[in-house]
């Protein structure tokens, strides 16, 4: 079952100093220690909810989620009030975690570790669509037939800087081209989630004030 | 005169960093409604508000919220770019 958690703006900026540090602390990182930061920032964590289309700040969420018991999902926030459901991977900020050290002469090959989380996005959407007929989805998820959205987290900005930037480019092109069922899969390098998290935050807070004085 | 109405008059044209405009393509946020924006310097300045945290200038427009800045010569410089259904 997912917890409830009300977003809190002033602790929320707390927290993304925090996972600012942690992420310029070092260039490397396992995703194990990414995600025990994580887990102790809640409102970080339902902030990522902006990041997939309308879904806004879950006011739910869960780290490990068994879908049927044969996948788990790193992390799962809800909106119920939008229909929506955000699956996050994370992997680890190792090195080498977007393009691998070896390649052609031309071009680096993908790394394992992306490859590896965009299969086991395809198996969630599989599992899923397997779930159909199932209640306990629904029950442990907390709403029926939402909109699902599948994010990975993995890696770092450096990763994707060469003289050319075909790296950069072919990122690009793979985020862009890469869907499950018409939704793009959403990927992040760990620079970038923190970065538009706190767009994200400073744009919730501006449209607020922008609200309450408007009400006054 | 303050800085916004210096800058309504300095600023002829909006920017979409590459990683907004992947971003927001990503979210839904069609290339028409981009090109709006892009082409209506003045909404900016006339119609943002400051997140007074962190100082970035938001825009709500069309169900859309722009987060920007104002660029190296002072252009309208956007960020980013969030689908806000309850708009």
């Amino acid at each position: 079952m997912l917890a409830d958690h009300r977003f809190d703006f002033r602790v929320a900026e707390r927290e993304a100093t925090r996972f600012r540090d942690f992420v310029n602390a070092s260039s490397n990182f396992t995703e194990r220690d990414a995600k025990t930061l994580l887990r102790e920032m809640p409102n970080f964590t339902v902030a990522i909810g902006g990041l997939a289309s309308g879904m806004s700040f879950a006011a739910a969420f869960k780290y490990e989620f068994r879908v049927q018991g044969v996948v788990a999902a790193d992390l799962v926030l809800r909106n119920a009030s939008r229909n929506s459901a955000l699956f996050v991977e994370f992997e680890g900020a190792e090195g080498n975690d977007i393009f691998a050290a070896k390649g052609t002469n031309q071009l680096k090959s993908w790394a394992r570790r992306l490859e590896h989380a965009e299969s086991q996005v395809i198996d969630w959407s599989w599992a899923i669509k397997d779930a159909a007929a199932s209640t306990i989805l629904e029950q442990n998820l907390g709403m029926r037939n939402p909109e699902y959205h599948f994010m990975i987290v993995c890696g770092r900005d450096s990763e994707l800087s060469s003289a050319y930037g075909t790296e950069r480019s072919r990122y690009a092109h793979r985020r862009k081209a890469v869907s499950i069922n018409g939704d793009k899969i959403r990927l992040y390098t760990y620079d970038e989630l923190l970065s538009e998290v706190e767009l994200f935050v400073s744009a919730t807070r501006a449209k607020s004030v922008d609200d309450s004085a408007q009400t006054r | 005169m303050t800085a916004a109405s210096r800058s309504v008059i300095s600023t002829s044209r909006v920017v979409i960093s590459q990683h907004a405009r992947e971003r927001a393509k990503e979210r839904g946020v069609t290339t028409q409604v981009l090109s709006r924006l892009i082409s209506r310097p003045r909404l900016f300045i006339e119609k943002s508000k400051t997140d007074p945290v962190s100082g970035r200038r938001v825009l709500r427009e069309d169900s859309l919220l722009i987060v920007w800045t104002f660029g190296k010569n002072n252009e309208i410089l956007i960020l980013s770019v969030f689908v806000d259904k309850d708009s």
